[in-house]
Parts: C-alpha cells; structure tokens; sequence
C-alpha cells in the first residue's frame, strides 16, 4: 500500500531511510533510497511530500539510490556525502548540507544511464490534453524555468530532465520529480509559483545556488498517462535577445535530438524506429529569448500552432 | 571505417540488411543498424547507397546507374563526384567493398 511521503512519521521515515527501504514510486519509475543524513530526510518531507511512499520493500525497483560518506573516515571527521547509484561514478564528495543535490544528481544518473525500458533525452516535457511539449536545451537553456512557467499555464509536469520515450509508440512518459531550478530562475519562477512551493535555497553548490519547485499533487497522481508530442522546442537563452523562433525540418529536428540522448545508440534500431515517429508527429522549433515573458509569449502561440 | 587502399576495379556494395533508408519531407535519412548511427544523406549520397544496394559496382559501372536513378545526364554532373561520394559513404560504413575484393 503507497501512501504519501508526508504521512509518516518523522520517526519511522529516518528508521526507513537508514535501513534503505523508502520507495517511492513516481510516474514510470520506482526508486529505493537509502541515507544517513538528517539534512536529506528534511529535504524528502519538502520536495517529495505527495509522492506514493512505502517504507516495506515490496518488488525490484528501477532505481536504487544510497547517498552516504565516501569513506568511513568521512562519516565522521569532516563529513562527506556521495551519491552512490550502484556503479562507480566520478562524483565529487559534497557537504553533508548538500545532501539534496547528491540525491538529485544520483537520481538523475540512475534515470540517464540505467533505465533502458525508455529512450532517454535530456530535456523536460510537459503535457495538456491535446499532447505534449519536449524542450531540449543544454544546461542554462532555461529548460526548466520554461518548464515551470507552462505548469503555471496549465501544462502538467512529466520532467524538467527528462524525455521518456516508449520506441514502440513514440508516447513520451512521466517522471514528475522536484524542478531543479538555478541561479536567477529561483526568483524568476518563485515570483509566478508563490514561494512556498520552492525549498531551501542550496548555496555555495557546485552550480551555484540551486533550489528545487515541489511537484503538484495532479503532477504526480496523472503520471501514468502518456502524451504524445505536439511541439518540440530547442531554446537558446541570450540575455537581451528579442525573441524569435525558427521552424525545424523533421530531418533537422531529428539529429538534433539524437545527442542530447544517453542511450539511443545503445538502443539502436528501435530507438531510431520510436524517434523517427516523434519527429513526424510534432513541429519543431529553435527558439531565442532574452526574458522568460518573451519566451512564454512565443511558446504560447507555437504551441497554439501545433494544436495544442 | 574506409575500405584503404582500393582501385578502379575495386567493386563497392551497400548491405540493405544492415541499413535503415527513411525520407523525412525531402530529405533522406540513414541509420546504420550495426554502428547505431544515424546519416541525412543529400541526394547524390542517397542514390548511391540505393544504388549500390542492388549489387556490387565499380566506379564506373556504378556511375550510369546512379546518374539514372536521379535523372541526370553524365555532363549534369561534376567530375569525380560520384567518386568522392562512394569513398565518403565507405568512411561511415554505409557502404563496403565487396567480399569478392578480399
């Protein structure tokens, strides 16, 4: 039985967490989370508050996520913690204050390079009824401010990290996890959400401050419906810049898909089969903004265009 | 990965078995089943490997064909572009010599 992380007791959370038997299961994923950090359980209580939890291992889950110090000298002098996803990465140990960010990081590993059910894009999705919006852009992009503001446009949240891809339909699925949001765009999106659905700002992070946009209760209770894609959008963020938009060929679009995915060429023929049908069934665009109103105006009428 | 050396006799063939022609609006894209990776492929380059798909071609007996399956006449086309087009598909291994050049 799955019931919300919040209705558990401090108590038996920490008792779950430590002997690794949280699980969480969130749209097409379920993840065992195991921890020793205090700072981790506050951050499980804020971001992941709605989402389904069981503190009884009850099947193989997809992801299985310690966050621990690297050594044992490091549980104790100077303290340390990694993310530890179940092969060996080369993540740099953080301050246990920054325990979040290692969850989030391994998290997102785990999704990019061990679930292979998908074909994985690095970009967030969105979804109305009528079908979805998959935004591909570097780190910087704005991805995932664009992804928070179509939330507060009515779009449900399937990922700001992640395109999820069935190769045999193209149907693009839900991992609705917490917004990960840096620098300048926690105020930007703090601004138009209200800013009790932020957490504690992380400062002095790797990438700078960072702060994470709890997912919506519909986000997570709706994550088992797919969408298809309507609109792809590669956005380029230029401080300034007058927004403009230029329409993709199907071709143009497609190659421009196949880097920013972690396994297509692992996947191979399938994926190339499941990718060719996302491109067919959605426009595309390369857009350039200066501000996140320029860019939300722009998408609107894209996305408009699209059918959406 | 190129054939190496080769010469005028050297037969080249593309292994429809190991690739994947799609046309996307008026573009033709190639996936190579085996490497996993993915070409856009101009008109010329497509021709080739549609071409060479039927059977093993020299450069010479190849080029008749590939000026027939885009309708051009031989003074259409510029002076060792077809050429230049087979040694570059051999690089992505969208094409190959033969098994009876070896």
């Amino acid at each position: 039985m799955l019931t919300k992380l919040s209705t558990y007791h401090h108590t038996e959370l920490s008792e779950a967490l430590l002997k690794g038997t949280v699980e969480m299961t969130l749209g097409c994923f379920s993840m065992r989370i195991k921890a020793t950090d205090p700072t981790l359980l506050d951050f499980l209580y804020d971001a992941y508050r709605d989402v389904p939890t069981n503190l009884e291992l009850s099947d193989v889950t997809d992801i299985s996520l310690k966050v621990h110090a690297p050594n044992i000298l490091r549980r104790y002098i100077r303290r340390q913690v990694i993310a530890d996803p179940g092969f060996i990465v080369p993540a740099a140990p953080l301050p246990p204050r920054l325990s979040p960010l290692a969850l989030e990081m391994g998290l997102n590993l785990s999704v990019a390079l061990k679930c292979c059910r998908f074909t994985t894009f690095h970009s967030a999705v969105v979804a109305k009824e009528k079908g979805a919006i998959l935004i591909s852009a570097h780190s910087g992009g704005g991805k995932s401010t664009l992804a928070s503001a179509l939330m507060n446009d009515g779009y449900r949240l399937f990922s700001d990290e992640f395109g999820l891809m069935d190769m045999s339909d193209a149907s693009l699925w839900a991992h609705p996890r917490p917004v990960s949001l840096k620098g300048q765009s926690i105020d930007i999106v703090k601004e138009f959400t209200g800013a009790e659905w932020i957490t504690k700002t992380l400062t002095g992070t790797p990438k700078g401050d960072i702060a994470y946009r709890r997912v919506r209760p519909s986000d997570i209770e709706e994550s088992s419906t797919p969408a298809f894609a309507k609109l792809i959008l590669f956005p380029t963020f230029i401080e300034g810049a007058s927004p403009h938009a230029r329409e993709l060929a199907k071709a143009e679009s497609l190659m421009k898909l196949i880097p920013s995915s972690t396994n297509y060429h692992l996947l191979g023929e399938a994926a190339f089969k499941g990718l060719l049908k996302l491109v067919k069934g959605a426009r595309a665009y390369e857009i350039v903004y200066g501000s996140t109103e320029d860019s939300m105006q722009m998408v609107r009428d894209l996305a408009s265009g699209a059918g959406l | 990965m190129p054939a190496g050396p080769y010469s005028d006799d050297t037969q080249w063939c593309a292994d429809p078995d190991k690739i994947i022609l799609e046309t996307l609006e008026d573009v033709t894209v190639a996936f190579h089943k085996v490497s996993g990776d993915t070409h856009i492929l101009n008109f010329m380059s497509a021709a080739v490997v549609a071409v060479l798909s039927e059977g093993p071609e020299t450069f010479a007996s190849a080029t008749p064909k590939i000026l027939n399956y885009i309708q051009l006449d031989e003074a259409d086309c510029p002076d060792g572009i077809i050429k230049e087009t087979i040694l570059q598909l051999d690089e992505v291994d969208l094409i190959a010599p033969s098994r009876g050049n070896q």
